[in-house]
């Protein structure tokens, strides 16, 4: 930090004291005004701030200690350093006291002492000056920030709305089947999205999907699939014959699996499709690298189902292949289906423990979609770390 | 869980990518450069993923190290060999149906006689002969990892380095 060229004023009533220590600051670099007493400096500094005063203590008239307290009132910054004849402790402690940046003792024998006291009060004063600067700029960000993210945080709630508007509603019955579904999303907005429809009134399709990452770009992409995915059943008639009912899940998913691709939203998506023949209860599913795997439960025993497949949105030409299970015709059971977010909040450590943990739980617990997240203590997460769905599909007798 | 990191390493054109603890990424700009310059580089060989140590890969990730299978795949390159120890890990990558675009093996310690440990279907003795070489240079690089004379980069740090 260069100090030279700074304004510096001087005063003391001994004219040659005065004007060998301005010619010896004046050498060193800095701009010097001298005052013989502390009633003109006064009124000199008032319209020449300068950056730093010297004062003698004792002088006749303005002494150097009411100076001092005068530039205090009007400046509660300015370094002030004072010169005072050996002898005046008292007068030195009462400088300090009102907040003299340091003293000398007359006569100053090396003059050098003076200049790095002059230096060292002006690099502290400019520190202070820095900092509330930075501390006025840092208040003035985080008033700025926090109002960028309420503005995020509506924008959020809003995404939210417009999403939730497109999830079926939910506990419904189609053909003795009902369906019923939770969404406890990470941020305000959800990468996971479920859907169904009941088809050529026989035909119970869905599915349950996670879109990578999460927040704003998730959300959008679940509510372009299902504009997709709607698009998909009007234009081709699906699932409203036996032989589609056998084959179409894999059409749908090579479907979405392009369209995704060729939009080029750079996400990808686990997905669980499922139809249910509600006349016979065969399903026909297909697994999209979704885990947990869904499972099913009857006779008080929760299995999983089984099936692999890859994500959708990565591969150009993948295949996926269409599972068939037939779900209980007269006993009641219950299919529950979980996107990975489940995962992160159960207790084990990793993945296969994970698994026996869920069915464990499940085998236990064949209440509501509220009595299944009570159990896996869902309900009680201030913010799940990952998106949480549940889809939960069964036959029994509506109370 | 240990929190997450991704290291990479590169010897005689072979890239070593070693994942360890709960990996998660969620800023993944980057990694698609990383991607780019790894392929571009004139000796480029393969990619080994080494995930002994890791404990749990996120969705984005996976889907990163599918997109290094497939652009290797498109250039003509061998798909990239995951070695998995980890019976969770294992069973995630399976359920994603990514034994089809990796090589998934338990162990990259290779036999004195030359016999791989490999859980892998038959194949050519050509393309053994390629893997062999590309399990070698593993190896090596986690010798001199543990002799400190080459440590594996944090990827960031590399990222940072092609800016």
């Amino acid at each position: 930090m260069s100090q030279s060229g700074r304004r510096l004023l001087v005063i003391d009533d001994d004219t040659i004291v005065r004007q060998s220590i301005a010619a010896y600051l004046e050498d060193s670099g800095f701009l010097v005004h001298q005052e013989a007493d502390g009633h003109s400096a006064l009124t000199w500094l008032m319209d020449n701030p300068p950056c730093l005063v010297l004062t003698d203590l004792r002088m006749p008239g303005t002494d150097g200690l009411t100076l001092l307290k005068a530039i205090r009132e009007w400046d509660v910054e300015l370094p002030v350093i004072v010169i005072s004849g050996a002898g005046a402790v008292h007068d030195v402690a009462e400088a300090l006291r009102h907040g003299a940046s340091d003293y000398l003792v007359k006569p100053i024998v090396d003059m050098e002492v003076l200049v790095h006291s002059i230096r060292r009060a002006l690099e502290r004063h400019e520190l202070i000056i820095e900092n509330r600067q930075y501390r006025l700029e840092l208040e003035k960000a985080n008033k700025e920030l926090k109002e960028y993210i309420r503005v995020l945080e509506r924008d959020q709630l809003a995404g939210r709305r417009v999403q939730s508007k497109l999830l079926p509603p939910p506990a419904v019955s189609f053909g003795g089947i009902n369906v019923d579904y939770k969404i406890i999303p990470s941020l305000y907005l959800s990468g996971d999205f479920v859907d169904y429809g009941f088809l050529s009134n026989r035909y119970l399709a869905f599915y349950l999907t996670d879109v990578s990452g999460h927040g704003a770009a998730s959300a959008f992409v679940t509510v372009w699939l299902k504009q997709i995915v709607r698009r998909f059943f009007r234009e081709q008639e699906i699932f409203n014959t036996k032989d589609s009912f056998e084959r179409d899940t894999a059409s749908l998913l090579k479907l979405i699996n392009k369209e995704v691709i060729r939009s080029k939203v750079g996400a990808h998506m686990t997905c669980f499709v499922g139809v249910i023949d509600t006349h016979t209860h065969e399903m026909r599913y297909v697994v999209a690298g979704h885990l947990p795997l869904p499972l099913l439960i009857a006779n008080g025993r929760a299995e999983y189902l089984e099936g692999k497949g890859k994500p959708l949105g990565i591969f150009e030409d993948a295949e996926w292949e269409v599972q068939s299970i037939q779900l209980p015709l007269q006993q009641q059971f219950s299919l529950v289906v979980f996107s990975d977010g489940v995962l992160e909040v159960l207790p084990p450590d990793n993945l296969i423990e994970k698994e026996n943990y869920l069915r464990n739980i499940l085998s236990k617990q064949q209440g509501s979609i509220e009595d299944i997240c009570a159990a896996l203590q869902i309900n009680s997460l201030d913010a799940a770390p990952d998106d949480i769905a549940v889809l939960k599909i069964d036959n029994e007798m509506l109370k | 869980m240990k929190p997450g990191s991704i290291k990479v390493a590169q010897h005689e054109g072979v890239f070593v990518i070693k994942m360890e603890g709960d990996v998660r990424l969620t800023l993944c700009l980057s990694f698609d450069s990383f991607i780019e310059s790894m392929f571009g580089q004139s000796d480029f060989k393969s990619v080994v993923f080494d995930l002994t140590d890791a404990e749990a890969i996120d969705s984005t990730t996976l889907g990163l190290m599918a997109k290094i299978s497939i652009n290797g795949k498109a250039k003509q390159f061998e798909d990239p060999i995951v070695i998995s120890r980890n019976p969770s890990i294992t069973r995630l990558l399976v359920t994603m149906g990514f034994e089809d675009i990796f090589q998934i093996v338990r162990d990259a310690d290779i036999a004195l006689d030359g016999e791989l440990p490999l859980e892998i279907e038959q194949e050519d003795a050509d393309e053994n002969a390629v893997r062999d070489k590309v399990l070698e240079a593993h190896r090596t690089l986690m010798n001199l990892n543990e002799n400190n004379k080459i440590t594996f980069k944090e990827l960031v740090q590399s990222l940072e380095e092609q800016q």
